[in-house]
């Protein structure tokens, strides 16, 4: 259980943390700072872990990991959960969420209702759908996924090795 | 203790192997119902091993916490995983690489604006949504449910306490 509480405790301190940094600070690669935070807050994870009695002074014997290392492991997977799971995609979907921006939008409208054409006009308030896509290019060109050349979308060999992966698993699981 | 984390790797492992050979075999209508299924079963033939193991192993007095260690890290795998899935499943990025891909001729901004960026994709995600009970299609248009409701406030408040922008 020792586990549990050190995941439990650590995820709710870096939830606390990152969302000081995000209201007091403008941070503009929020992903890369989260991931870069989280991966620092790891070795503190580890020494805490190490540093105390397995039973934290109060469990009972019943709740008490016999194994330190297994209970590390385990430790560090629900912190792993919590994190890339948990906070990052929670930071995702409400940064970046195709349908969350959808709902919101109709929410936010004057009669609380939209068409397709609506939603196209008045996505991610007012700036359309065209901005959400020209978003995801932008997104490629930074990752080196694609380049453009003379007006055209070229893939770079990373994008094709891309394609190949995911190509391949979406045949595989027959998605459309 | 480490009985509990082997099995649930094992049984994550299972899970995965069902799924995809379900999902290459058939086509499934609704993902998110069938992999909820496979991954339910997985955890309940888990928690039999698990228990089956301590009983017999004299190792009762520790069966609850082995339990719940147990079905967390199966748990905990299928949150790692999930994320991963809907990037193969839904990504528009993925899917824009996969276009400009399969094409034989010069892809254009224009062409993938038109494509990705257009009312056809807007609605069929909104049939989607109604199809999963986020929205419901009056005469006017598209409207919240109550679970579509909810979720929109919910993340509208996380929005605000990041400080974040509109998004999407």
């Amino acid at each position: 259980m020792k586990s549990l509480l050190l995941a439990v405790g650590f995820t709710v301190a870096y939830a606390i943390a990152i969302t000081l940094s995000f209201r007091t600070v403008e941070v503009r690669e929020r992903m890369l700072v989260m991931t870069t935070i989280f991966l620092l807050s790891v070795p503190l994870f580890i020494a805490g872990h190490l540093l105390t009695p397995l039973d934290l002074g109060f469990l009972s014997a019943s709740w008490t990991a016999e194994e330190s290392l297994v209970d590390l492991a385990f430790a560090l997977l629900v912190y792993s959960a919590g994190f890339f799971g948990g906070i990052l995609q929670l930071y995702n979907l409400a940064d970046r969420g195709f349908s969350l921006r959808i709902l919101i939008d109709i929410r936010e409208s004057p009669n609380g209702c939209l068409d397709a054409s609506g939603v196209v006009r008045s996505y991610s308030a007012g700036k359309g759908i065209g901005w959400m896509y020209k978003k995801r290019i932008d997104d490629m060109l930074t990752r080196g996924l694609i380049v453009i050349e003379k007006e055209q979308v070229v893939l770079t060999p990373r994008g094709h090795k891309l394609v190949g992966l995911f190509g391949s698993l979406r045949a595989y699981l027959r998605l459309p | 203790m480490l009985l509990a984390l082997i099995s649930a790797v094992g049984f994550f492992a299972i899970f995965l192997l069902v799924k995809w050979q379900y999902f290459h075999q058939f086509r499934v209508e609704s993902h998110s119902g069938a992999t909820f299924w496979i991954v339910t079963a997985a955890m309940v033939a888990n928690t039999i091993l698990v228990t089956i193991w301590l009983m017999t192993h004299q190792e009762g007095g520790k069966l609850l916490q082995a339990i719940l260690v147990s079905n967390l890290s199966m748990a905990c795998l299928f949150v790692l995983y999930m994320p991963f899935y809907y990037t193969i499943a839904t990504s528009l990025s993925v899917r824009s690489l996969i276009f400009i891909a399969s094409r034989r001729e010069a892809t254009t901004l224009s062409v993938l604006l038109a494509t990705f960026a257009s009312e056809d994709i807007v609605r069929k995600r909104m049939q989607l949504m109604a199809h999963n009970r986020y929205l419901f299609k009056d005469d006017e248009g598209f409207r919240l449910t109550r679970r579509g409701l909810f979720v929109a406030r919910v993340f509208t408040c996380l929005k605000r306490l990041w400080s974040l922008g509109p998004g999407g």
